[in-house]
Protein backbone atom coordinates (compact mmCIF):
# COMPACT_ATOMS: atom_id res chain seq x y z
CA UNK A 1 0.00 0.00 0.00
CA UNK A 2 1.19 3.23 -0.88
CA UNK A 3 1.64 6.57 1.31
CA UNK A 4 -1.48 7.81 0.13
CA UNK A 5 -3.55 4.78 0.71
CA UNK A 6 -1.62 4.02 4.33
CA UNK A 7 -2.76 7.95 4.62
CA UNK A 8 -6.42 7.49 4.11
CA UNK A 9 -6.83 3.95 5.90
CA UNK A 10 -5.83 6.22 9.32
CA UNK A 11 -7.82 8.74 7.80
CA UNK A 12 -10.81 5.97 7.71
CA UNK A 13 -9.97 4.40 11.49
CA UNK A 14 -9.84 8.14 12.76
CA UNK A 15 -13.44 9.01 11.47
CA UNK A 16 -14.78 6.07 12.41
CA UNK A 17 -13.77 6.45 15.82
CA UNK A 18 -14.61 9.51 16.42
CA UNK A 19 -18.06 9.19 15.04
CA UNK A 20 -18.98 5.53 16.66
CA UNK A 21 -17.33 6.90 20.25
CA UNK A 22 -19.78 10.02 20.13
CA UNK A 23 -22.47 7.61 18.62
CA UNK A 24 -22.42 5.56 21.83
CA UNK A 25 -21.93 8.68 24.46
CA UNK A 26 -24.94 10.78 22.47
CA UNK A 27 -27.30 7.41 22.63
CA UNK A 28 -26.12 6.75 26.24
CA UNK A 29 -27.04 10.43 27.02
CA UNK A 30 -30.01 10.81 24.35
CA UNK A 31 -31.91 8.13 24.68
CA UNK A 32 -32.79 8.57 28.48
CA UNK A 33 -33.61 12.41 27.54
CA UNK A 34 -35.52 11.26 24.86
CA UNK A 35 -37.71 9.01 26.93
CA UNK A 36 -37.64 11.41 29.45
CA UNK A 37 -39.43 14.07 27.14
CA UNK A 38 -42.56 11.16 25.99
CA UNK A 39 -42.89 10.55 29.66
CA UNK A 40 -43.16 14.37 30.74
CA UNK A 41 -45.02 15.60 27.40
CA UNK A 42 -48.74 16.59 27.59
CA UNK A 43 -50.41 13.05 28.85
CA UNK A 44 -47.53 11.38 28.92
CA UNK A 45 -47.36 8.82 31.92
CA UNK A 46 -45.88 11.53 34.00
CA UNK A 47 -47.17 14.51 32.64
CA UNK A 48 -44.69 17.85 33.87
CA UNK A 49 -45.17 20.69 31.76
CA UNK A 50 -42.85 22.98 33.39
CA UNK A 51 -40.28 20.44 33.09
CA UNK A 52 -40.99 19.44 29.77
CA UNK A 53 -40.75 23.13 28.59
CA UNK A 54 -37.79 23.49 29.85
CA UNK A 55 -36.08 20.74 28.29
CA UNK A 56 -37.31 21.11 25.11
CA UNK A 57 -36.42 24.92 25.10
CA UNK A 58 -32.85 23.52 25.96
CA UNK A 59 -32.58 21.12 23.36
CA UNK A 60 -33.87 23.42 20.60
CA UNK A 61 -31.46 26.08 21.87
CA UNK A 62 -28.52 23.39 21.35
CA UNK A 63 -29.89 22.48 17.88
CA UNK A 64 -30.09 25.75 16.69
CA UNK A 65 -26.16 26.42 17.10
CA UNK A 66 -24.12 25.69 13.76
CA UNK A 67 -21.89 22.99 14.79
CA UNK A 68 -18.78 24.55 13.62
CA UNK A 69 -19.90 27.91 16.26
CA UNK A 70 -21.10 24.78 19.06
CA UNK A 71 -17.26 23.62 18.53
CA UNK A 72 -15.55 26.86 19.05
CA UNK A 73 -17.66 27.33 22.35
CA UNK A 74 -16.95 24.26 23.55
CA UNK A 75 -13.18 24.58 23.56
CA UNK A 76 -12.86 25.58 27.14
CA UNK A 77 -14.96 23.09 28.14
CA UNK A 78 -13.45 20.32 26.05
CA UNK A 79 -9.93 21.04 27.14
CA UNK A 80 -11.45 20.83 30.53
CA UNK A 81 -12.76 17.86 30.39
CA UNK A 82 -10.17 15.55 27.98
CA UNK A 83 -7.74 18.19 28.54
CA UNK A 84 -7.35 18.84 24.88
CA UNK A 85 -9.65 20.28 21.46
CA UNK A 86 -8.38 19.07 19.11
CA UNK A 87 -7.63 15.42 17.88
CA UNK A 88 -10.26 12.03 17.89
CA UNK A 89 -10.88 12.87 21.95
CA UNK A 90 -11.16 16.80 21.63
CA UNK A 91 -13.60 16.16 19.10
CA UNK A 92 -15.72 13.59 20.47
CA UNK A 93 -16.86 15.82 23.16
CA UNK A 94 -18.88 18.60 21.18
CA UNK A 95 -19.31 15.78 18.69
CA UNK A 96 -21.44 14.44 21.40
CA UNK A 97 -22.86 17.36 22.66
CA UNK A 98 -24.19 17.87 19.03
CA UNK A 99 -25.64 14.78 18.62
CA UNK A 100 -27.21 14.56 22.38
CA UNK A 101 -30.54 16.60 21.33
CA UNK A 102 -30.51 15.18 18.13
CA UNK A 103 -30.77 11.75 19.09
CA UNK A 104 -33.10 12.76 22.17
CA UNK A 105 -35.82 14.69 19.65
CA UNK A 106 -35.29 11.67 17.48
CA UNK A 107 -35.86 9.05 19.91
CA UNK A 108 -39.02 11.44 21.04
CA UNK A 109 -40.47 11.07 17.53
CA UNK A 110 -40.15 7.27 17.33
CA UNK A 111 -41.65 6.58 21.18
CA UNK A 112 -44.16 9.13 20.17
CA UNK A 113 -45.16 6.65 17.31
CA UNK A 114 -46.36 4.16 19.70
CA UNK A 115 -50.40 3.82 19.93
CA UNK A 116 -51.73 5.95 23.26
CA UNK A 117 -54.22 3.29 23.31
CA UNK A 118 -51.18 0.36 23.40
CA UNK A 119 -50.15 2.37 26.45
CA UNK A 120 -53.45 3.03 28.24
CA UNK A 121 -54.39 -1.08 27.63
CA UNK A 122 -51.05 -1.71 29.28
CA UNK A 123 -51.68 -0.01 32.24
CA UNK A 124 -54.85 -1.70 32.65
CA UNK A 125 -52.97 -4.43 32.77
CA UNK A 126 -51.13 -2.88 35.99
CA UNK A 127 -48.13 -2.23 34.52
CA UNK A 128 -45.20 -0.01 36.25
CA UNK A 129 -44.38 3.30 34.36
CA UNK A 130 -40.85 1.57 34.15
CA UNK A 131 -42.36 -1.68 32.39
CA UNK A 132 -44.32 0.21 29.98
CA UNK A 133 -41.32 2.20 28.94
CA UNK A 134 -39.26 -0.99 28.38
CA UNK A 135 -41.82 -2.94 27.17
CA UNK A 136 -44.09 -0.80 25.52
CA UNK A 137 -42.27 2.53 24.38
CA UNK A 138 -38.63 1.14 23.56
CA UNK A 139 -40.09 -2.41 22.61
CA UNK A 140 -42.59 -1.13 20.10
CA UNK A 141 -40.91 1.29 18.67
CA UNK A 142 -37.29 -0.42 18.15
CA UNK A 143 -37.19 -0.61 14.35
CA UNK A 144 -37.82 2.94 14.43
CA UNK A 145 -34.77 3.69 16.63
CA UNK A 146 -32.60 1.62 14.73
CA UNK A 147 -32.93 3.75 11.88
CA UNK A 148 -32.43 6.67 14.28
CA UNK A 149 -29.44 5.35 14.80
CA UNK A 150 -28.26 5.23 11.01
CA UNK A 151 -29.58 8.61 10.56
CA UNK A 152 -27.41 10.38 13.79
CA UNK A 153 -24.40 8.05 12.84
CA UNK A 154 -24.31 9.85 9.32
CA UNK A 155 -25.34 12.99 10.32
CA UNK A 156 -21.93 12.41 12.43
CA UNK A 157 -20.14 11.39 9.99
CA UNK A 158 -20.92 15.11 8.46
CA UNK A 159 -19.41 16.45 11.37
CA UNK A 160 -16.98 14.87 11.74
CA UNK A 161 -16.07 15.68 8.54
CA UNK A 162 -16.22 19.35 9.40
CA UNK A 163 -14.67 18.76 12.56
CA UNK A 164 -11.56 17.65 11.04
CA UNK A 165 -11.23 20.77 8.90
CA UNK A 166 -10.13 22.16 12.53
CA UNK A 167 -8.18 20.33 13.66
CA UNK A 168 -10.10 16.98 14.47
CA UNK A 169 -8.27 14.57 12.05
CA UNK A 170 -9.84 11.58 10.42
CA UNK A 171 -11.10 12.38 6.59
CA UNK A 172 -11.98 15.79 6.66
CA UNK A 173 -8.54 16.98 7.78
CA UNK A 174 -6.91 14.71 5.00
CA UNK A 175 -9.56 16.20 2.21
CA UNK A 176 -8.76 19.47 3.72
CA UNK A 177 -5.17 19.54 4.41
CA UNK A 178 -4.15 17.23 0.87
CA UNK A 179 -7.02 17.88 -1.11
CA UNK A 180 -7.57 21.52 -0.74
CA UNK A 181 -4.50 23.19 0.63
CA UNK A 182 -1.91 21.19 -1.40
CA UNK A 183 -4.06 21.26 -4.11
CA UNK A 184 -4.20 17.18 -4.61
CA UNK A 185 -7.44 16.81 -6.17
CA UNK A 186 -7.40 13.00 -6.42
CA UNK A 187 -7.08 12.94 -2.38
CA UNK A 188 -10.21 14.96 -1.61
CA UNK A 189 -11.72 12.76 -4.65
CA UNK A 190 -10.81 9.47 -2.10
CA UNK A 191 -11.83 10.93 0.82
CA UNK A 192 -15.30 11.66 -0.67
CA UNK A 193 -15.46 8.00 -1.77
CA UNK A 194 -14.75 6.97 1.32
CA UNK A 195 -17.25 8.85 3.21
CA UNK A 196 -20.02 8.23 0.48
CA UNK A 197 -19.05 4.28 0.86
CA UNK A 198 -19.40 4.40 4.83
CA UNK A 199 -23.00 6.30 4.52
CA UNK A 200 -24.23 3.78 2.21
CA UNK A 201 -23.22 0.97 4.41
CA UNK A 202 -24.25 2.55 7.42
CA UNK A 203 -27.57 3.25 5.76
CA UNK A 204 -27.43 -0.46 4.26
CA UNK A 205 -27.09 -1.64 8.21
CA UNK A 206 -29.74 0.27 9.86
CA UNK A 207 -32.70 -0.32 7.29
CA UNK A 208 -31.28 -4.09 7.46
CA UNK A 209 -31.69 -4.48 10.72
CA UNK A 210 -34.61 -2.68 11.24
CA UNK A 211 -36.58 -4.63 8.82
CA UNK A 212 -35.34 -7.27 10.32
CA UNK A 213 -36.74 -6.83 14.23
CA UNK A 214 -39.79 -5.25 12.76
CA UNK A 215 -42.46 -8.34 13.00
CA UNK A 216 -45.46 -5.36 12.22
CA UNK A 217 -44.99 -5.70 8.41
CA UNK B 1 -69.53 -7.36 42.57
CA UNK B 2 -69.34 -4.44 40.83
CA UNK B 3 -71.82 -1.63 41.91
CA UNK B 4 -71.75 2.04 40.66
CA UNK B 5 -73.98 4.78 42.83
CA UNK B 6 -74.93 7.87 41.37
CA UNK B 7 -71.79 8.32 39.18
CA UNK B 8 -71.27 11.34 36.88
CA UNK B 9 -68.62 12.57 34.77
CA UNK B 10 -68.36 15.76 33.15
CA UNK B 11 -65.42 15.92 30.24
CA UNK B 12 -64.07 19.57 29.35
CA UNK B 13 -64.09 19.80 25.46
CA UNK B 14 -63.06 23.06 24.18
CA UNK B 15 -64.30 24.68 27.50
CA UNK B 16 -67.51 22.83 26.83
CA UNK B 17 -68.60 20.76 29.51
CA UNK B 18 -69.90 17.49 28.33
CA UNK B 19 -71.97 15.10 30.80
CA UNK B 20 -70.59 11.87 29.54
CA UNK B 21 -72.63 10.10 32.65
CA UNK B 22 -75.15 11.50 34.94
CA UNK B 23 -75.99 10.17 38.37
CA UNK B 24 -75.95 6.17 36.77
CA UNK B 25 -76.55 3.86 39.76
CA UNK B 26 -76.85 -0.12 38.92
CA UNK B 27 -74.67 -2.88 40.11
CA UNK B 28 -73.73 -6.35 38.42
CA UNK B 29 -73.59 -9.87 40.16
CA UNK B 30 -70.86 -12.02 39.95
CA UNK B 31 -72.90 -14.67 37.93
CA UNK B 32 -73.75 -11.66 35.26
CA UNK B 33 -72.57 -12.25 31.65
CA UNK B 34 -73.91 -8.45 31.49
CA UNK B 35 -74.05 -5.86 28.40
CA UNK B 36 -73.94 -2.32 28.22
CA UNK B 37 -75.74 -0.85 25.09
CA UNK B 38 -75.89 2.30 23.80
CA UNK B 39 -75.68 4.86 21.02
CA UNK B 40 -72.29 6.41 19.94
CA UNK B 41 -71.31 9.17 22.77
CA UNK B 42 -73.87 7.21 25.05
CA UNK B 43 -71.15 6.71 27.88
CA UNK B 44 -70.25 3.71 27.18
CA UNK B 45 -66.98 3.73 27.02
CA UNK B 46 -66.30 5.70 30.26
CA UNK B 47 -67.94 3.32 32.26
CA UNK B 48 -65.01 0.75 31.39
CA UNK B 49 -62.70 3.60 31.72
CA UNK B 50 -63.92 3.93 35.02
CA UNK B 51 -63.73 0.54 36.13
CA UNK B 52 -60.17 0.58 34.65
CA UNK B 53 -59.25 3.48 36.51
CA UNK B 54 -57.98 5.42 33.41
CA UNK B 55 -60.36 8.35 34.62
CA UNK B 56 -61.84 8.82 37.96
CA UNK B 57 -66.01 9.90 38.85
CA UNK B 58 -66.91 13.27 39.57
CA UNK B 59 -69.37 12.50 41.42
CA UNK B 60 -70.87 9.34 43.00
CA UNK B 61 -68.64 6.42 44.32
CA UNK B 62 -67.82 2.90 42.35
CA UNK B 63 -67.21 -0.33 44.25
CA UNK B 64 -65.76 -3.46 43.55
CA UNK B 65 -66.38 -6.76 45.41
CA UNK B 66 -67.42 -4.48 47.93
CA UNK B 67 -63.91 -1.95 48.08
CA UNK B 68 -64.80 1.81 47.20
CA UNK B 69 -62.32 2.57 44.33
CA UNK B 70 -62.69 6.17 45.48
CA UNK B 71 -59.47 6.40 47.37
CA UNK B 72 -56.68 4.20 45.75
CA UNK B 73 -53.80 5.51 45.28
CA UNK B 74 -51.52 4.48 42.12
CA UNK B 75 -50.45 1.45 43.87
CA UNK B 76 -53.55 0.16 44.96
CA UNK B 77 -54.71 0.93 40.91
CA UNK B 78 -52.00 -1.72 39.89
CA UNK B 79 -52.60 -4.26 42.12
CA UNK B 80 -56.37 -3.91 41.40
CA UNK B 81 -55.73 -3.69 37.72
CA UNK B 82 -54.18 -7.11 37.90
CA UNK B 83 -57.28 -9.10 39.36
CA UNK B 84 -59.28 -7.05 36.55
CA UNK B 85 -59.09 -8.46 32.53
CA UNK B 86 -59.93 -6.22 29.99
CA UNK B 87 -60.22 -6.80 26.24
CA UNK B 88 -59.81 -3.34 24.43
CA UNK B 89 -61.27 -2.46 21.43
CA UNK B 90 -58.73 -3.01 18.44
CA UNK B 91 -56.95 -5.75 20.41
CA UNK B 92 -53.95 -3.23 22.06
CA UNK B 93 -51.49 -6.21 21.34
CA UNK B 94 -48.08 -6.00 21.43
CA UNK B 95 -46.86 -5.97 17.66
CA UNK B 96 -43.03 -6.76 18.03
CA UNK B 97 -43.90 -9.71 20.47
CA UNK B 98 -45.11 -13.16 19.83
CA UNK B 99 -48.89 -14.64 20.73
CA UNK B 100 -46.53 -16.33 23.87
CA UNK B 101 -45.09 -13.06 24.84
CA UNK B 102 -48.37 -11.42 24.78
CA UNK B 103 -49.94 -13.39 26.54
CA UNK B 104 -46.90 -13.94 29.36
CA UNK B 105 -46.95 -10.03 30.22
CA UNK B 106 -49.60 -9.79 32.37
CA UNK B 107 -47.70 -12.24 34.39
CA UNK B 108 -44.47 -11.25 33.98
CA UNK B 109 -45.82 -8.11 35.46
CA UNK B 110 -47.34 -9.97 38.41
CA UNK B 111 -43.53 -11.33 38.47
CA UNK B 112 -45.00 -14.93 38.23
CA UNK B 113 -41.53 -17.45 38.16
CA UNK B 114 -40.70 -18.77 34.39
CA UNK B 115 -42.26 -22.41 34.73
CA UNK B 116 -45.49 -20.83 35.90
CA UNK B 117 -45.89 -18.53 32.91
CA UNK B 118 -45.00 -21.05 30.84
CA UNK B 119 -47.54 -23.47 32.11
CA UNK B 120 -50.58 -20.40 32.28
CA UNK B 121 -49.45 -19.47 28.73
CA UNK B 122 -50.32 -22.87 26.85
CA UNK B 123 -53.06 -23.74 29.38
CA UNK B 124 -54.37 -20.20 27.93
CA UNK B 125 -53.55 -21.03 24.36
CA UNK B 126 -55.51 -24.25 24.29
CA UNK B 127 -58.53 -22.73 26.21
CA UNK B 128 -58.60 -20.51 23.22
CA UNK B 129 -57.56 -22.69 20.47
CA UNK B 130 -54.23 -21.43 19.22
CA UNK B 131 -51.48 -23.74 20.77
CA UNK B 132 -49.79 -23.83 17.46
CA UNK B 133 -49.81 -20.13 16.98
CA UNK B 134 -47.43 -19.62 20.26
CA UNK B 135 -44.51 -18.43 18.29
CA UNK B 136 -46.38 -16.34 15.65
CA UNK B 137 -46.49 -12.34 16.00
CA UNK B 138 -49.63 -11.06 16.08
CA UNK B 139 -49.63 -9.37 12.53
CA UNK B 140 -49.68 -12.98 11.04
CA UNK B 141 -53.13 -13.98 12.56
CA UNK B 142 -56.14 -13.09 11.49
CA UNK B 143 -58.71 -10.75 13.42
CA UNK B 144 -60.49 -13.68 15.17
CA UNK B 145 -57.35 -15.24 16.04
CA UNK B 146 -55.77 -11.29 17.28
CA UNK B 147 -59.22 -11.20 19.52
CA UNK B 148 -58.39 -14.89 21.18
CA UNK B 149 -54.80 -14.04 22.22
CA UNK B 150 -56.17 -10.55 23.55
CA UNK B 151 -58.62 -12.77 25.36
CA UNK B 152 -56.40 -15.39 26.59
CA UNK B 153 -54.07 -12.31 27.91
CA UNK B 154 -56.97 -10.61 29.62
CA UNK B 155 -57.29 -14.05 31.44
CA UNK B 156 -53.45 -14.73 32.34
CA UNK B 157 -54.07 -13.52 35.97
CA UNK B 158 -57.31 -15.47 36.57
CA UNK B 159 -59.39 -12.22 36.94
CA UNK B 160 -62.99 -12.59 38.91
CA UNK B 161 -64.17 -9.62 36.20
CA UNK B 162 -63.21 -9.38 32.31
CA UNK B 163 -64.55 -6.44 30.96
CA UNK B 164 -65.17 -6.38 27.12
CA UNK B 165 -65.15 -3.12 24.96
CA UNK B 166 -66.74 -4.05 21.91
CA UNK B 167 -64.96 -7.00 21.53
CA UNK B 168 -66.49 -8.76 18.17
CA UNK B 169 -67.03 -5.07 15.93
CA UNK B 170 -63.81 -5.80 13.70
CA UNK B 171 -65.21 -9.40 13.06
CA UNK B 172 -67.06 -11.10 10.55
CA UNK B 173 -70.23 -13.21 11.60
CA UNK B 174 -68.69 -16.38 11.62
CA UNK B 175 -65.49 -14.92 14.08
CA UNK B 176 -68.04 -13.37 15.98
CA UNK B 177 -69.84 -16.47 16.78
CA UNK B 178 -66.67 -18.06 17.49
CA UNK B 179 -66.03 -15.53 20.04
CA UNK B 180 -69.02 -15.27 21.37
CA UNK B 181 -69.14 -19.22 22.16
CA UNK B 182 -65.68 -18.83 23.76
CA UNK B 183 -67.12 -15.97 25.91
CA UNK B 184 -69.37 -18.13 26.99
CA UNK B 185 -67.41 -21.10 27.40
CA UNK B 186 -65.25 -18.55 29.96
CA UNK B 187 -68.15 -17.57 32.00
CA UNK B 188 -69.34 -21.08 32.46
CA UNK B 189 -66.10 -23.07 33.13
CA UNK B 190 -64.03 -20.26 35.06
CA UNK B 191 -67.07 -18.16 36.67
CA UNK B 192 -65.89 -15.03 35.56
CA UNK B 193 -68.30 -11.77 35.68
CA UNK B 194 -67.92 -10.92 31.96
CA UNK B 195 -69.15 -7.14 30.84
CA UNK B 196 -69.62 -6.47 27.38
CA UNK B 197 -69.98 -2.96 25.96
CA UNK B 198 -71.31 -2.91 22.53
CA UNK B 199 -73.21 -1.36 20.34
CA UNK B 200 -74.42 -4.81 18.09
CA UNK B 201 -77.59 -5.39 20.13
CA UNK B 202 -77.62 -9.25 18.51
CA UNK B 203 -74.36 -9.80 20.37
CA UNK B 204 -76.25 -8.80 24.05
CA UNK B 205 -79.45 -10.88 22.98
CA UNK B 206 -77.21 -13.75 22.05
CA UNK B 207 -74.65 -13.55 25.13
CA UNK B 208 -75.95 -11.82 28.33
CA UNK B 209 -78.33 -12.53 31.02
CA UNK B 210 -78.83 -8.91 31.78
CA UNK B 211 -77.84 -5.09 30.11
CA UNK B 212 -78.70 -1.82 30.51
CA UNK B 213 -79.32 0.50 27.75
CA UNK B 214 -77.31 4.06 28.23
CA UNK B 215 -78.73 7.42 26.51
CA UNK B 216 -77.13 10.54 26.92
CA UNK B 217 -75.21 9.28 29.84
CA UNK B 218 -78.27 8.19 31.39
CA UNK B 219 -79.99 4.95 32.05
CA UNK B 220 -82.85 4.50 29.70
CA UNK B 221 -83.36 0.65 31.16
CA UNK B 222 -81.55 -2.13 32.90
CA UNK B 223 -83.38 -5.30 33.28
CA UNK B 224 -83.24 -9.17 32.34
CA UNK B 225 -82.04 -9.57 28.44
CA UNK B 226 -85.12 -11.94 27.44
CA UNK B 227 -87.82 -9.46 28.92
CA UNK B 228 -85.59 -5.79 27.84
CA UNK B 229 -86.41 -7.25 24.19
CA UNK B 230 -89.74 -9.21 24.56
CA UNK B 231 -90.66 -5.35 25.83
CA UNK B 232 -88.67 -2.56 25.88
CA UNK B 233 -90.50 0.41 27.69
CA UNK B 234 -87.71 3.02 26.77
CA UNK B 235 -88.00 5.16 23.62
CA UNK B 236 -84.29 4.17 23.00
CA UNK B 237 -85.20 0.71 23.83
CA UNK B 238 -87.94 0.94 21.13
CA UNK B 239 -85.76 2.49 18.63
CA UNK B 240 -82.88 0.07 19.44
CA UNK B 241 -84.87 -2.94 19.26
CA UNK B 242 -86.91 -1.93 15.78
CA UNK B 243 -83.19 -1.25 14.14
CA UNK B 244 -82.22 -4.97 14.67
Amino acid sequence: MGSIGILLVKGTIDTLIMVLGSLLISYIIGLPLGVLLVVLKPNGLREHKGVYQVLSRFINILRSLPFIILLTLLIPFTRFLVGTSIGILGMMVPLSIAAIPFVARMVEVSLSEVNPDLIASMRVLGATPLTIIYQVYIGESLPSLIRGVGITFIALVGYSAMAGATGGGGLGDIAIRYGYYNYQFDIMIYTVLILIFIVEVAQYLANHIANKWNHNK
Amino acid sequence: MIEFIGVSKVYQSQNQPFHALHNITFSINEKDLFGIVGMSGAGKSTILKLLTGLIHPDQGEIKVRNQSLSNYTELDWQQYRRQIGVIHQGYQLLMQKTVFQNIALPLQIQGCPKEEQYRRVYELLNLVGLTQKAKEFPNHLSGGEKQRVAIARALANQPKILLCDEPTSALDLLTTYEIVSLLQTIHQTLGVCIVIISHELSLIKKITNRFLILNHGEIAEIGWTHSLFESPKSTIGIQLMERM
